[in-house]
């Protein structure tokens, strides 16, 4: 028995092998400076360092939950996610479905690079552009489509989270399609073939052979989003409406709260705290989706 | 291809073409305000089609192209380093993580995931680096944070288990090769296609980031094109919204400038991304030949 | 054995004196290099720019310069780093709103003990040296600039003389605000003359100008002292009739189409948007060199009326920006030293705001500086120009379009400007962060809004400070109350 496990692991030997460079990259760039976690329960002064500075328990924390505002980030936040999640999802399966079916090679490529163009743009630069389309003045849209009655964007709540959801939407539903093409170039074509030989449709097809194809994926991916769930892209939920203050109950999130709130320097224990607090969330969560898709499938699941 | 019916056909290409169109136009818009007359752009605000064109924005880039092109040089560099030793350890713990069999797997693979989610922050980081020497040299554009990302891990991961069989692994146990032989010469070659999706999402990651420039260089021969950008977004956002009770001379570039430059950031991305492709079409034939 | 004995003998010998010679103390011959970070709004230092810099340390205190250039962004994200990793840097601006972090992270050295490096320093400001203190703290020393920030409306003399008017027109002073009637007639001129303008623009409004009209006491004016610090009762500015005055005003100008539709939203200053040829007036802090520096910036003649009157001398103002050394210098007696002769060298100030004399500028016969030949912005090697929080600027020479005795000027106006009962006084926020920064959030959301009357006063403004006491309000206004009475009985 014992002779057998050894040559198992023996033979195994290469993969740990393989494993190490990658591992020890983790290791020194995450494992290491995540000492820096204790920052969130500390009082932190340079003389004493990260390790002898005192202690202040929760102290860090507050600023995150007094004001009136706690219910909005915390709500923002977990909505909006959840809503990105489930959007691009959905897009960016029929988008790959679509494209992989396209016939013409130069089509495809045309296809394959446009959808990941927004991705490359940095956020400062979309918030220009969608300046330039819901700006009162000047806007795209004030000046052509509603002319008559011109709506003033950046203060009205109403419209920003649709707004937001479409300008994410944009920017990451790239990635995910990519992913998901890369996924379905694998499938075997002839499964196709049979089934429109049994004269299945294309709707129908997708739903026996490119969904269950994409499942694993689209799982990972769905896990891994559920895992920063409490995390906000900065950038588009502060440079895209532009720090207006008359929207701020719909577009503030976590991030730009405590960015807003902290924009003065140095606070290294409270931003510790936010991000520690962002962190368990998101890893309690994981851990339950994940038991939960364990269950159902394995393979699938995340760890 | 077999038989798709017409209507879906004509449907599929419309959408699309109206999804690549909207990916085009803001893009148009970007470059379109690269060429607008300064005083326009801020009287009128972006337009498809501009009342005044000056090209003063590229003139000013011309003036400085020697920083523009040495900072290209150092973003070329550093994305294809970064690209290949990345990608390359990527999908070694991409492989062996996907090996059902493997002791400790879950284990190691918790320990991937765990650092997705929890982050000790920028100081110790910085520290650390810092006291490696990394500070104004390449590898500080390289080393920290973008190396390896255990978001791409566990994607790749997924992709090897899904798409190579079981039985691949047992022809080539059988045929008596080791791991690392699997590995080359049948994994890698089998994985074409995220190969070059993780890798383009790498090199992404690498010619977008500007905070590793911002944090670790100091010496303006070696800022990267992003570094340069934001460094002069951000003084003119800190400068309005700062309120120190005097008034400040800003050197402001002009907003034409801004489009202008984040135009020449992309431009090489724009040329380079549709020769990939090719690579994607490869590893469809692989694919399709695996049945 | 013996032989092995010897050896060891020798051995520890010759490693006894090697030590010694190592921990000698560092030997005269190199000299102390003094980190010195600047706020740099221009291009960075040139070679010639550093090796000049040195070249005058040198001959005059034996000291060597690394320059280290912090852009306004850099100063909230890499400045920060640096002190709290240990980085080399001996001298850094700090911004006031900073002070008690600095002070608890212990990032600065407190100046009261090295008042024998600083003779020179406490010999330019006499008492107000002094200023920047928290407790038994100082944190550093001010620099040579405008203590008072009184308000003005910049506008283009073009327009302004073609529709008859001049700045004599108007009467309007921080207690008196009927006079802003006369400018709401002069904004409908402007706008039935030039109906593409847009009259009013910028980023700054009366109701934002809080160094004008109140004494902030350390931050936005989270509890204030009124009346332009001439009360010492700490009372909430925001519910005032001074500050609902600012706001109705404000909303007639903007309901009427005299202000930017875009304006809450906007993020370009006023002297961008005036120089883009669209924007007829702005508001801004005002010196007595502004009219031919927004001239420079803008590319237009303007008149300047002022709006303020004189602005309050108060803690918050004169230590907007202070001067320190860092906890991470290696010698903080030379630091200090260093620091003290950059006061007092004309010199070094010039190096660090103009650039090297003879190539990025030079003297003109009016005695001031300006662009050598053949030279402009564009082409020049170094330009700064961040004259305030340089030690001491008039030390130095004045840009040209400014009189040569600028600096007598800033002086008279020092003088002139009334100190805030509460002058001297520091706020110590550590007790009240949580609450400062959830005020912090809500006066992002509101200040624009309300100040620029995007916002109906009469709803705004309960909105407004409803969310303010939710925030916490009343907690840091008794705070201030309680250190500031606490100070006054100290006096």
């Amino acid at each position: 028995m014992k002779r057998r496990s050894t040559t198992r692991l023996r033979s195994f030997l290469p993969v740990y092998i393989l494993l190490i460079p990658g591992m020890l990259y983790l290791l020194v760039n995450n494992y290491i400076p995540m000492v820096g976690i204790i920052s969130a329960f500390k009082r932190i002064n340079v003389n004493d360092g990260i390790f002898f500075s005192p202690w202040n328990g929760l102290e860090n924390f507050r600023y995150l939950f007094l004001s009136g505002a706690a219910g909005d980030i915390f709500r923002n936040t977990l909505l909006y996610n959840t809503a990105f999640i489930v959007v691009t999802t959905v897009v960016a399966i029929a988008l790959a479905v679509l494209i992989n079916d396209v016939a013409s090679t130069k089509l495809k490529k045309l296809y394959q690079s446009a959808i990941l163009l927004p991705f490359t743009l940095s956020m400062v630069v979309v918030s220009y552009v969608v300046f330039g389309f819901l700006s009162h003045e000047n806007g795209l849209l004030n000046n052509t489509l509603l002319e008559s009655d011109p709506i003033q964007w950046y203060s009205e709540g109403q419209y920003w989270p649709a707004i937001l959801i479409i300008v994410n939407l944009w920017k990451t539903v790239g990635y995910s399609t990519l992913l998901f093409l890369a996924a379905l170039v694998g499938v075997d074509r002839s499964l196709y073939e049979a089934s429109s030989l049994d004269g299945a449709n294309r709707w129908q097809q997708v739903l026996t052979i490119d969904l269950p194809n994409l499942f694993p994926t689209i799982v990972t991916l769905t896990l891994l989003a559920v895992g920063r769930i409490f995390y906000s892209d900065f950038g588009l939920f502060y440079q895209v409406p532009r720090n207006s203050g008359a929207i701020f109950d719909v577009t503030t999130t976590i991030d730009t709260y405590v960015y807003r709130a902290l924009i003065s320097a140095g606070g290294i224990g409270q931003s510790a705290a936010a991000g520690f607090f962002q962190a368990v969330i998101g890893f309690v969560l994981v851990l339950s989706v994940n038991a939960a898709v364990r269950k159902y499938q394995r393979s699938s699941a995340l760890f | 291809m077999y038989k798709q019916s017409r209507t879906y056909r004509l449907l599929a290409h419309t959408a699309l073409l109206l999804v690549t169109l909207s990916m085009f136009l803001p893009l148009v818009l970007v470059f379109m305000s690269s060429i607008t007359d300064e005083s326009t752009l801020i009287t009128d605000g972006y337009s498809f089609w501009p009342q005044q064109f000056s090209l003063d924005a590229y003139a000013y880039i011309a003036a400085n192209s020697e920083t523009v092109f040495r900072a290209y040089g150092v973003t070329v560099i550093v994305t294809i380093i970064g690209t290949v030793v990345g990608l390359f350890l990527t999908s070694t713990m991409a492989f062996a993580l996907s090996l059902p069999e493997l002791p400790g797997r879950r284990v190691l693979s918790f320990l991937v995931f765990f650092t997705l989610l929890f982050n000790g922050g920028l100081v110790p980081a910085y520290i650390m680096w810092s006291s490696l020497g990394v500070r104004n040299t390449i590898l500080a554009y390289i080393l920290p944070s973008l190396l390896v990302n255990a978001f791409n891990v566990i994607l790749m991961r997924t992709y090897y288990q899904v798409t190579i069989p079981a039985e691949v692994y047992e022809a080539a146990k059988i045929d008596g090769a080791s791991y690392f032989r699997i590995y080359f010469q049948l994994v890698l070659p089998l994985g074409k296609p995220i190969l070059v999706t993780i890798g383009l999402f790498i090199a992404l990651g690498y010619w977008n980031d500007w905070t590793n420039g911002l944090y670790y260089v100091s010496n303006p021969d070696m800022f990267s094109i992003q570094t340069f950008l934001n460094r002069m977004i951000q003084d003119i956002q800190a400068i309005s919204s700062n309120n120190t009770g005097t008034s400040v001379t800003s050197n402001v570039p002009a907003v034409s400038v801004r489009m202008a430059i984040s135009f020449v950031a992309l431009l090489p991305l724009l040329i380079i991304y549709p020769l990939l492709q090719r690579y994607f079409a490869k590893g469809i034939m692989v694919g399709a030949v695996k049945g | 054995m013996k032989h092995i004995r010897k050896t060891l003998v020798a051995a520890t010998a010759a490693t006894a004196i090697v030590l010694s010679g190592c921990s000698a103390p560092a030997d005269d011959s190199t000299p102390y290099e003094v980190n010195f970070a600047y706020l740099n709004i221009g291009g960075a230092p040139t070679q010639e720019l550093k090796d000049a810099v040195n070249e005058l340390a040198m001959d005059e205190l034996g000291m060597t310069v690394n320059l280290i250039p912090i852009s306004f962004s850099d100063y909230f994200t890499k400045l920060p780093l640096m002190l709290a990793s240990g980085d080399p840097l001996d001298i850094t601006f700090v911004f006031s709103q900073d002070f008690p972090t600095f002070i608890n992270s212990q990032y600065i050295v407190n100046a009261n003990d090295y008042a024998d490096q600083t003779k020179d320093i406490y010999g330019l400001f006499g008492e107000d040296a002094g200023v920047g203190q928290i407790g038994d703290f100082l944190v550093g020393f001010p620099t040579v600039k405008e203590l008072s920030s009184p308000t003005g409306l910049v506008v283009r003399k073009d327009i302004f003389d073609e529709l008859g008017y001049s700045v004599d027109d108007f009467d309007i002073t921080a207690e008196d605000t009927s006079g802003y009637d006369k400018i709401t007639e002069l904004f409908a001129d402007v706008k039935a003359a030039h109906p593409e303008m847009t009259p009013y623009d910028g980023t700054f409004s009366m109701g934002m100008q809080v160094f004008s009209y109140i004494d902030p006491l350390g931050d936005s004016g989270y509890g204030a002292l009124e009346d332009k610090g001439q009360t010492t009762k700490v009372t909430n500015w925001f519910e005032s009739d001074q500050y609902r005055e600012f706001a109705e005003i404000n909303r007639e100008w903007f309901t009427k189409g005299y202000t930017s539709q875009d304006v809450a939203v906007n993020q370009d200053e006023g002297q961008v948007k005036m120089k883009a040829g669209n924007t007829f007036s702005f508001m801004t802090f005002t010196k007595p060199d502004s009219a031919p520096e927004k001239a420079s910036q803008t590319g237009y003649e303007v008149e300047i009326i002022p709006l303020s009157g004189y602005g309050p001398k108060s803690t918050s103002g004169s230590t907007a920006g202070l001067l320190s050394v860092a906890n991470n210098a290696k010698d903080k007696d030379k630091a200090f030293e260093f620091l003290n002769w950059a006061y007092t060298s004309g010199e070094f100030n010039d190096l660090l705001n103009w650039g090297v004399e003879g190539v990025d500028w030079v003297e003109t016969e009016d005695g001031v500086a300006g662009y050598p030949e053949g030279k402009d912005p564009a082409s020049v090697g170094y330009h700064n120009g961040a004259g305030f929080i340089l030690p001491n600027q008039f030390a130095g020479h004045v840009w040209s379009g400014s009189p040569a005795n600028l600096g007598d000027q800033y002086a008279a106006a020092n003088e002139e400007a009334k100190a805030s009962k509460a002058y001297g006084f520091l706020f110590d926020g550590t007790s009240v962060s949580g609450e400062l920064a959830q005020l912090n959030a809500v006066y992002e959301q509101y200040k624009k809004q309300i100040s620029f009357g995007v916002l109906d006063p009469d709803k705004g403004l309960k909105e407004f400070n409803d969310a303010m006491y939710a925030a916490g309000l009343q907690t840091v206004i008794d705070e201030k109350q309680r250190q500031l009475d606490e100070w006054l009985d100290a006096k």
